[in-house]
């Protein structure tokens, strides 16, 4: 019996198992995908729990259970995202101590980020953060998110380039500020 | 910029550390979940799990009922007559001799029986040359009787069937309706101590010959078939006799 069918029969100790293996990983694409903590929190706990209850689609035989946890915090995540509009406050800049000056500016940076990140397209955003921050592979990427190799692959390459161009003419700006 | 750059530039953003309280609000929710799911599955399960048991219980019980009763009744049939719905007022062991030409006579039969409404039923009987059917009739005499107590009809009975004897008591004697005109008066015979009638019916050149008792119901207490020979006097082919009366009821 393995850990999910173990933790569906109510052994809580394999729960706890599964959820110390997965939950670093989904919590950060949850926190990067709602840009908020207590909704990353959220995400990830209807996605375990979700995954104990019968109705579960979850099927070893199709995909891997990192996989699938992905796809589930993905799809949490928009839904969460779409019930509560486009601006919706985050958390995005806020993990660090603003009063200290050494940090000024890796929040700023961090702040430029994420904000562009955030104004990717939908499809390019997800597959940027499976693979830059999860380190998942394009193949994966591909069951996470239920497309062909080759769409993560160009959407990887249209994201990053995208990114290449809008963080560039920020550190120009900061350059210029400096 | 080129690729490591922007990796570096990406790496800026890191997500915060995951909170403490995840591990207890998951955990939480999975023994919620799992109280729900146990009280879920009990409630939609609760119909046909219980009727199930209740059904296989209820057999099992009626199943040990039945084998416990044919047990008891065919090792001791006189319990059967504490029956609750046909009144038994008395039983009666009986025999049934056949007269061979070898001179021999053999018991063909035992039984114990009991009148009601005319009927003879059978509480048990048994066959002295034949285990194998008294083993078989160990089992359905008990079916009988309490088919008989639940229907008023026996196994094979088709309900319009009249049993014989169909020899009912009127006044001191019997009386067999569209048969005799009045009823038959005991005279001096007696059988086990009860008077009885003696009815002799001829049946083509054979004849039978019954002794009823008037106290018993007109219960055939005795019975012969005769034929005859041919100095002309009859010989003996058949009997049946009673060996012993019980009374249960008065």
């Amino acid at each position: 019996m393995d850990l999910v069918e173990a933790a569906r029969n109510g052994r809580e100790a394999d729960l706890l198992r599964l959820f110390d293996e997965h939950h670093a990983p989904l919590f950060r694409f949850a926190f990067r995908l709602t840009g908020s903590v207590s909704d990353a929190e959220d995400v990830v706990q209807e996605c375990f729990l979700g995954l104990l209850r019968p109705q579960s689609s979850y099927d070893p035989a199709r995909a891997p259970l990192r996989t699938y946890l992905f796809g589930v915090v993905r799809n949490l995540s928009l839904k969460l995202r779409m019930a509560r509009g486009p601006d919706c406050d985050s958390d995005f800049v806020a993990q660090s101590d603003p009063s200290q000056e050494s940090h000024l500016l890796q929040v700023e940076l961090a702040e430029t980020v994420s904000l562009a990140i955030s104004q990717l397209p939908e499809g390019q955003r997800e597959v940027l953060l499976l693979a830059h921050y999860e380190y998942l592979s394009l193949a994966e990427i591909a069951s996470v998110l239920e497309v062909e190799v080759t769409t993560v692959k160009s959407r990887l390459q249209r994201a990053r380039a995208q990114l290449k161009l809008t963080l560039s003419n920020h550190a120009q700006g900061a350059e210029r500020r400096r | 910029m080129n690729d490591t750059e922007l990796d570096e530039i990406l790496n800026q953003w890191a997500a915060p550390p995951v909170p403490a309280s995840l591990r207890s609000r998951v955990r939480a929710g999975f023994v919620s979940q799992t109280k729900q799911e146990t009280r879920r599955r009990r409630r939609f399960s609760f119909s046909p799990e219980l009727f199930s048991s209740l059904v296989k219980g209820l057999a099992g019980i009626a199943a040990t009922a039945v084998v416990c009763f044919l047990v008891v009744v065919a090792a001791f049939p006189q319990m059967s007559f504490v029956s609750p719905f046909v009144p038994i007022r008395f039983t009666v062991d009986d025999e049934y001799i056949d007269y061979p030409n070898d001179g021999h006579p053999r018991v063909r039969m035992r039984q114990t029986v009991f009148q009601h409404n005319g009927r003879v039923i059978t509480l048990a009987s048994s066959f002295p040359d034949s285990p194998l059917e008294t083993a078989v009739r160990r089992l359905t005499d008990p079916v009988n009787f309490t088919w008989y107590q639940l229907t008023g009809r026996q196994l094979g009975d088709d309900g319009r069937k009249i049993i014989w004897p169909a020899w009912t008591r009127e006044g001191d004697g019997c009386i067999f309706p569209g048969r005799t005109a009045r009823p038959l008066m005991p005279g001096h015979e007696t059988v086990l101590n009860y008077t009885v009638v003696r009815v002799v019916t001829p049946v083509g050149k054979d004849r039978a010959t019954e002794w009823l008792a008037p106290d018993l119901d007109c219960f055939r207490m005795r019975s012969t078939f005769e034929m005859p020979s041919s100095d002309g006097n009859f010989y003996l082919v058949s009997e049946q006799r009673a060996l012993k009366v019980t009374v249960v009821s008065r």
